[in-house]
């Protein structure tokens, strides 16, 4: 399987890209789309749709492909698989029926394919994107491999989108249900942030909207411990929680983050990336030194020697919380991931992960660079 | 870039006398540190961030610390005084059990007492009557027997007074274990304390269960010395381990009474007879006192518990289980020891060694 990565800053620069790419006969099928909200992704869409290609699209707070990271622009992943061994599915939800869309597609990918992996994306901030992950583990069991990222809106946190070709929702779910007897498709999702203080109690809580820990209002806690002063909604900016995410206790040891999203600025509660059950034991957690960023290159180099040696193409699902928190420095670890297999990559800032942390189950993740490794077999 | 490489960068180009390829040069350098600048700008930033952070849940976790260092001391402060309450309500249970125990003795010392006082009553009724003799005597002048009777009367008089010393001694003993806690270690004469409470707690077991019958046994070593012990203590653990062994002969009796066979056959020749015994030497420098019993013996699964305190078989309100517990105290506090060795269906023995000095 060939694959290129193309970025532009328009629906023309994407065109003249995907022409350039295919001067030597390079014949793609498969278009994953990472893209800002700015731009037009009706024009994207019947462009490729024109071409032929199909569409996986998710939009992002940033973009990028091996040739660097943009914001409010366009990167995208083309690969010529042979489209006996995809397909793609597209879903709206309704009534919060996450698992069942979940399994749904499950189903219907399960009478395609033996054995069908996923890449998904998934939109809407109030998404409990756990129980997709649930439902496609009901349908498939536990060993499923399922990939993936919420979509962003450039940091704005209100709406974003999922996409198709002629499909799109504010509130939906695209997944490409891969024949994994035919293409290998293995990732990992690695964070790397530090607990800090003594371990705390969830006093309120329901799903994701957090609202008290020791019964103290989770924002207060985050503007004690940040050392903000004189918060107000217009002041407040979101890396202010990024910067101090929640870390669950796990009985295991493996810990796993919660990142606030959305300040709901009448309780001061917070809407987080993913579930906090009210009782969860937690720990406010600090960005990681800056060699975090070998961390998660060794764990990509780890996930090579061990479960893929070689790929034909990477995706990368970053937090945009490590945009946040590791500035300037998201290139070299973008860069060095790419190192590892030196193929195409491309990928976006997402709102939260879809994957396995080292050893773990499939989880929502938070603040984790989360790499996709694709071979055709 | 920062305005100050800009101004550098600007400033350069100017200069004629550079060629392209070194302004190229220049440019890319100036471009790299610009880039360097800018990382070591967010680093600086984002560390300071983080230190400030550190440092107010470093300041918060001390003071957590504190309050729990605070709640520890309170809760070490609250458990020394229930283990002082502890050892009170030890120390009152201590008593309570030496009480019902003296309790128990009652009946054997008021046995034990009757006899001499039996003697007393007699023997001062017979002197009665012997005077009135001898006044009868004196007036008829028949100084020779009323010699005699003086003599039968000094005879009766020494016996009163032996048998009145004798249940002077019980009522002393019975005083004696009464005593609260601190007794003081004497010489004591251990095969005439064992022999004691022996006849004691047998005729305590006769008052509660009279058609009770054992074969008793002594074996007392004749070289055995005197020991110095707290005799009330040592008198206890051996009313302890008496009562019982008394209580499994009982207790297999009457296993043996209800399986009532019929008497007729008399192919079932099987008949159980109840017995104790005691007995001491000297282990060279220890004294060992052994009470057996051939009841039904201490299955296994109990057997590591009996010393507990509070653990007994015995139905509700017939025992504390503390007879033995206190006993294995008792037998410590002397430095010596206590064991144990027993045979379902064939019995129990009970070993006491005390070191001789």
């Amino acid at each position: 399987m060939k694959a290129e990565s193309i970025k532009g800053n328009s629906t023309e620069e994407i065109k003249i890209g995907l022409e350039k790419s295919m001067l030597d006969g390079f014949r793609p099928t498969l278009a994953i789309v990472f893209i800002s909200v700015k731009q037009d992704i009706d024009a994207l869409s019947k462009m490729f749709g024109e071409k032929g290609i199909l569409i996986f699209g998710a939009t992002t707070n940033g973009e990028f492909t091996g040739e660097g990271i943009s914001s409010g622009e366009i990167a995208i992943m083309l690969l010529d698989m042979n489209p006996a061994y995809f397909t793609i599915y597209f879903e709206e939800f309704s009534d919060n029926n996450y698992r069942q869309t979940a399994q749904s597609i499950s189903k219907q990918a399960l009478g395609k394919f033996s054995h069908p992996c996923f890449l998904i994306a998934g939109s809407n901030m109030q998404t409990d994107a756990e129980e997709l992950l649930h439902g496609f583990e009901d349908i498939l069991g536990k060993s499923v491999n399922v990939y993936g990222g919420m979509a962003g809106d450039d940091f704005g946190f209100k709406e974003n989108f999922v996409f198709t070709n002629s499909k799109i929702s504010n509130k939906g779910v695209v997944a490409i249900a891969i024949d994994e007897d035919k293409i290998s498709i293995k990732g990992r999702a690695t964070h790397g942030w530090s607990a800090v203080g003594t371990e705390k109690t969830v006093t309120k809580s329901e799903g994701n909207h957090v609202f008290t820990i020791e019964n103290v209002p989770v924002l207060d806690l985050v503007v004690k411990y940040g050392g903000l002063k004189d918060v107000t909604p217009e002041n407040f900016a979101m890396q202010h929680s990024v910067t101090l995410p929640l870390q669950l206790q796990r009985e295991n040891g493996n810990s796993i983050i919660r990142v606030g999203l959305v300040v709901d600025w009448n309780d001061h509660s917070f809407y987080c990336s993913g579930n906090v059950p009210q009782g969860t034991k937690v720990r406010f957690s600090i960005p990681p030194d800056f060699d975090v960023i070998e961390k998660v290159i060794h764990e990509c180099e780890d996930l090579k020697a061990t479960e893929m040696q070689e790929a034909d193409a990477l995706l990368l699902f970053s937090c945009a919380g490590r945009l946040v928190s590791l500035g300037p420095l998201i290139s070299e670890e973008i860069g060095g991931i790419q190192k590892v297999w030196n193929v195409p990559i491309a990928g976006m800032f997402s709102t939260s992960e879809l994957a396995r942390a080292t050893n773990g189950n499939l989880e929502l993740h938070g603040l984790t660079a989360c790499c996709v490794a694709l071979k055709e077999k | 870039m920062n305005r100050h490489l800009q101004h550098i960068l600007d400033t350069l180009l100017q200069i004629e006398a550079l060629s392209d390829e070194q302004k190229s040069t220049l440019n890319k350098s100036l471009k790299d540190a610009d880039k360097e600048l800018t990382i070591l700008e967010f680093k600086l930033d984002r560390t300071e961030k983080v230190k400030r952070t550190t440092a107010i849940l470093l300041e918060e976790t001390i003071e957590e610390l504190e309050l729990k260092r605070k709640a520890i001391e309170e809760t070490n402060s609250a458990l020394q005084r229930s283990l002082e309450e502890l050892k009170d309500t030890q120390a009152q249970l201590i008593q309570s059990e030496k009480m019902a125990s003296l309790g128990e003795l009652t009946a054997g010392i008021a046995h034990e007492i009757q006899n001499p006082l039996n003697f007393v009553n007699n023997f001062s009724e017979v002197n009665s009557e012997l005077i009135d003799e001898q006044l009868e005597e004196i007036e008829k002048g028949d100084l020779e027997e009323v010699k005699e009777l003086a003599h039968l009367l000094k005879e009766n008089s020494s016996k009163i007074t032996l048998h009145g010393k004798r249940a002077d001694a019980i009522v002393k003993g019975m005083l004696e274990h009464s005593k609260r806690g601190s007794g003081q270690k004497e010489l004591t004469d251990l095969n005439a304390l064992a022999d004691d409470f022996l006849r004691m707690t047998y005729q305590s077991f006769l008052a509660k269960d009279p058609n009770f019958k054992v074969e008793l046994q002594t074996i007392l070593a004749t070289d055995l010395p005197k020991i110095s012990v707290i005799p009330q203590d040592i008198g206890k653990v051996l009313l302890n381990l008496y009562s019982n062994a008394f209580y499994a002969c009982a207790e297999r009796s009457r296993s043996f009474g209800t399986s009532s066979f019929d008497v007729q056959h008399s192919k079932f020749d099987i008949k159980y007879s109840p017995n104790v015994t005691v007995s001491t030497k000297t282990l060279g420098d220890k004294i060992e006192i052994k009470v057996s019993d051939n009841g039904p013996g201490i299955p296994d699964t109990i057997k590591s518990k009996i010393f507990q305190p509070f653990f007994t078989t015995k139905p509700t309100g017939q025992g504390t289980g503390l007879g033995l517990s206190l006993s294995y105290d008792i037998v410590k506090a002397h430095g010596g020891e206590i064991k144990v060795e027993t045979k379902e269906g064939k019995g129990t023995e009970f070993i006491v060694q005390i070191p001789n000095s």
